[in-house]
């Protein structure tokens, strides 16, 4: 049906608007870039003394076979369904056909580029085990595509089948047999024994059981949302992703180093905030990045004055980082309706905020000392955190957020 | 002895310019379950939101237990537990430290809540899911939450909204069973709801709003008579009354 085929259009469009929009967005992150030319140097430098010293029985046709028929074994289809689809599309589930269709050719192009550019990295160590003859490395090639296509044909049929244990076993095995036949360049009818197994397989066991059951709609939303997902938390790396929010995990062995103590209402909000700030967003990640870095940093810059700097630097920046903590939206039926008094909120974040910046600056300053092999070092680092960790938290942020009187 | 809760010549609502409620006044004994009714619009919420004190009056004033929110906010609080119509609940939070939580605000000592926490986490069939965090929960699972919530408190005035929707059977009853129990131990609750057979199998007074203001209330035999047929059932005076057939009530 026309209309559904423009439908696909147009998710497909405003997609590519948003991620095109957050490209952008890491693409100005020019440190990132750098750091991608720098690895992409440094690996080719490497890449090659690496082939160089390869002894003669190394298994690299294996290995090429091994990557390629892992890229193209996992094959999701990205349909860019949403949730409410599954009450506006139901009804036309029957006429879906093309949107699918078209579904399926995109994610063969998208994923085929994949596999194009580990074909490309690969080309050096095949050369090297296999002698320099192009027409057997572009079959290898065309092998791949075959491979991804077919994969892809078969999850999507794999969407209408229950028991998917066995079929993935086949798919797996199949791909790689193939794959490393045609590599290898067994004798021929090896691999045409696996064609001939992919098509029968196909039809047969795909298509077959395909037809008889119904569309998952929920496994085919699922696999949609991790595909969309995988790019937005990658986004996220770089630049706040909105729809990233409220994301929870359950932190258990964390977790249960912060049990309820004592039913007392001035402890309310401390459980509040530090089970919010383990759990909920991403602050925890957050502040376990800062620290890290700013440890690295501390660690590896061995200038005593720089480091009691990067120490008091790493510490405000992560307390700017937590204040988002304090907004965190709570449930009106039950926070806004506990009886405690707002001084008792204020007090429980401003302690949190102070102990987790103190936690911070031990972490920095033992990084710093270590770098630097001196024990003194650590307790100047130490005065540095604590002193721009308690101005932040004790002072700047307990009156900003006493203002806030409600 | 005091009213619980008494709302007097209230006229509130979100823009002074217009406001949704228009000098409503009623007022709630201990051990009364009132029945609050009226159509999507009528004012069952703007009406709760103003006894919360989301909403300041622009005329009239709400007192619980004879004190308003702004002579002792935490004392208000502490008399009321709130079950809203719309679960809403800590996604980063286990079932289990929501009851903790409500313990920890609301002061309840420990044996209490093992106690309390105990049996409404058996009433309401949750025992297994004391570590499960809502994002597992179902539509009706979130307003068991809610409502154990509220009742773990056991304050003096419980505002209940529409709490049917969406609950099993047995949690619809256990709901029932508790809301009879917390009344004989001489609490007051107001609920909002729809589903009128129930309401008038339940409730000890009505309250029916329409456009703002208090259409009639009282309890079940006294707005029958005021209607003038006693075998009239709380359905047809609320269609009565929301069809604009108003005459009687003059």
């Amino acid at each position: 049906m026309a209309e559904l085929n423009r439908l696909w259009e147009k998710r497909r469009t405003d997609n590519f608007q948003m991620q095109l929009r957050y490209w952008n967005l890491i693409g100005k992150n020019s440190g990132l870039m750098f750091v991608l030319y720098a690895m992409i140097i440094i690996g080719g430098f490497y890449y090659k003394r690496w082939l160089d010293g390869l002894p003669e029985h190394f298994p690299g046709l294996l290995l090429i076979s091994v990557v390629l028929s892992a890229l193209s074994v996992r094959a999701p289809v990205r349909t860019f369904i949403q949730k409410a689809d599954q009450v506006f599309l139901l009804p036309v589930e029957p006429e879906l056909g093309g949107y699918f269709r078209s579904s399926r050719i995109y994610s063969f192009l998208v994923q085929s580029f994949v596999i194009l550019v580990a074909w490309i990295v690969c080309m050096p160590l095949f050369f090297q085990m296999a002698g320099r003859n192009p027409v057997a490395y572009f079959l290898v090639l065309a092998a791949a595509f075959i491979v991804k296509g077919w994969n892809i044909d078969c999850r999507w049929q794999e969407q209408s089948i229950d028991d998917l244990i066995p079929l993935k076993i086949l798919r797996g095995a199949i791909s790689f047999l193939f794959l490393y036949s045609v590599t290898a360049r067994l004798f021929i009818a090896v691999p045409a024994a696996c064609l001939l197994i992919m098509l029968l397989s196909g039809a047969f066991l795909f298509h077959r059981q395909a037809a008889r059951g119904l569309l998952k709609w929920d496994r085919v939303l699922d696999m949609e949302n991790k595909q969309a997902m995988k790019f937005l938390r990658f986004a996220n790396l770089f630049t706040d992703v909105p729809q990233l929010k409220h994301r929870i995990r359950a932190r258990k062995l964390i977790s249960s180093w912060f049990p309820v103590r004592s039913f007392d209402r001035e402890h309310v909000y401390d459980q509040i905030f530090v089970k919010t700030f383990l759990r909920a967003d991403d602050y925890f990640g957050i502040f376990a990045r800062l620290t890290i870095i700013g440890m690295l940093v501390s660690y590896f810059i061995g200038n005593g004055f720089y480091t009691v700097f990067i120490v008091a630097a790493t510490v405000y920046l992560t307390g700017l980082q937590l204040l988002a903590l304090w907004k965190h939206p709570l449930p009106q039926a039950l926070a806004g309706m506990y009886p405690v008094s707002f001084g008792l909120k204020r007090r429980s974040f401003v302690r949190l905020l102070f102990a987790l910046l103190v936690i911070q600056t031990v972490a920095l300053s033992a990084a710093g000392a270590a770098g630097m092999k001196s024990p003194a070092g650590f307790f100047a680092f130490l005065a540095a955190g604590l002193v721009a960790g308690g101005l932040f938290s004790l002072g700047y942020t307990a009156r900003r957020i006493a203002k806030e009187n409600r | 002895m005091d009213p619980v809760l008494s709302v007097e010549h209230l006229t509130g609502g979100y823009s002074r310019q217009r406001p949704v409620l228009h000098d409503v006044t009623f007022d709630m004994n201990p051990g009364e379950l009132v029945g609050l009714v009226g159509l999507n619009g009528a004012g069952k919420s703007t009406t709760i939101k103003h006894i919360l004190g989301l909403l300041d009056p622009f005329e009239g004033e709400i007192r619980v237990a004879g004190r308003t929110i702004r002579q002792d906010r935490l004392g208000y609080r502490q008399k009321l537990a709130y079950v809203p119509e719309l679960p809403e609940l800590y996604e980063q939070m286990t079932l289990e430290e929501h009851l903790q939580l409500t313990a920890m605000a609301y002061h309840i000592d420990r044996t209490t809540f093992k106690e309390r926490s105990g049996r409404l986490l058996k009433l309401f069939r949750m025992e297994k899911k004391r570590h499960w965090f809502p994002s597992h929960f179902s539509k009706g699972m979130r307003q068991k939450v809610m409502i154990m919530c509220a009742f773990l408190v056991r304050p003096d005035l419980y505002i209940v909204d529409e709490p049917f929707v969406g609950l099993d059977p047995i949690g619809i009853q256990s709901l029932l069973d508790l809301m009879e129990e917390m009344k004989k131990q001489g609490a007051a609750i107001l609920m909002s709801t729809h589903i009128l057979s129930t309401a008038e199998q339940y409730c000890d007074k009505f309250i029916i709003l329409h456009d703002g203001q208090i259409a009639v209330q009282g309890t079940l035999e006294m707005i029958k008579q005021k209607f003038g047929d006693s075998r009239a059932s709380l359905h047809d005076i609320y269609l009565a009354v929301a069809r604009g057939e108003t005459k009687w009530l003059n």
